[in-house]
């Protein structure tokens, strides 16, 4: 599961579509620290998706 | 070769031009493939179905409102009356690690119940202005404790004990639960949000560098 702060910057940049200056004051960040939370949420994403396909070949090949 | 970091690439899936990074990226398989990925996780992410939360899920929350508010003493619970709450809890929090450092103890142990620090509330009523005086005493007090800290890193090869960073660790995970209990009665508190955020990434970056140096056996270097 992606930490709070993480879900957060993401869901409203990729889902709702704001921008990180909206981001950064709704949220009471930077816009540097939104795109830094935005970057950071994203690698974290990926990671945990492909991990869990993972786990879901081995389990369905075993 | 060296590939474009995480940062680079979430700028590119944006339509952000980074210098150099296009020019990279026209020539790297394993990029274009990174930056694919993202792409496709962003569009799944777009596509999710939104899931209606359980009937329960209000009344959950409306039980815990009173208790939240119990646990500040400043009357009815302002949004200005929680940042303050929380910006308290930050500075007595670095306040606490700053002299345990000066210390010099060897803390060994876990060494108290830093959560206390942070659920406790004052035990009197405080009114506004006397815990904004109190918050900025604290801060000067915690600019000071940082400053010397900063000496003492620099004496001591930048370098602190395990043990303190298992303190700072608990100190952190105190300050994440203590956000999350204020946010439960202001969500959308965006000081409340920054401190949580701030919180969070800091406890992940420690407990990086925690497992780091357990695998070399060395000591945590102090941000």
């Amino acid at each position: 599961m992606l930490p709070e702060g993480y879900r957060s910057v993401l869901w409203l940049h990729d889902v709702e579509g704001f921008t990180h200056e909206e981001i950064g004051a709704r949220l009471g960040i930077a816009v540097g620290t939104s795109k830094s939370q935005l970057s950071k949420a994203r690698a974290r994403l990926r990671a945990l998706v492909l991990q869990k396909r993972a786990e879901v070949v081995d389990h369905d090949a075993s | 070769m060296t590939h474009l970091n995480a940062e680079t690439l979430s700028e590119l899936l944006d339509g952000d031009r980074v210098p150099g990074a296009q020019d990279h990226i026209a020539t790297c398989g394993a990029c274009q493939d990174e930056l694919e990925t993202l792409r496709k996780l962003r569009t799944e992410l777009r596509e999710l179905p939104l899931l209606d939360p359980p009937a329960e899920l209000w009344s959950e929350i409306e039980a815990r409102l009173p208790l939240a508010r119990a646990r500040w003493r400043f009357g009815r619970p302002s949004q200005v009356a929680l940042q303050v709450a929380a910006m308290a809890a930050v500075f007595v929090i670095g306040l606490g690690v700053g002299k345990l450092f000066l210390a010099e103890s060897p803390a060994d142990e876990y060494a108290g119940p830093v959560g206390a620090l942070v659920a406790e509330p004052q035990p009197t009523t405080v009114s506004l202005p006397e815990a904004m005086a109190e918050v900025r005493r604290l801060a000067a007090e915690y600019d000071a404790a940082i400053l010397n800290l900063q000496r003492l890193a620099g004496e001591q090869g930048s370098s602190v004990p395990p043990s303190l960073a298992r303190q700072r660790l608990a100190n952190l995970e105190a300050l994440v639960e203590a956000s999350r209990a204020a946010l439960a009665t202001d969500p959308g508190d965006p000081t409340l949000n920054s401190y949580l955020f701030a919180a969070i990434e800091e406890r992940d970056n420690l407990a990086r560098q925690l497992a780091t140096a357990r695998g070399s056996g060395s000591g945590v270097v102090w941000r």
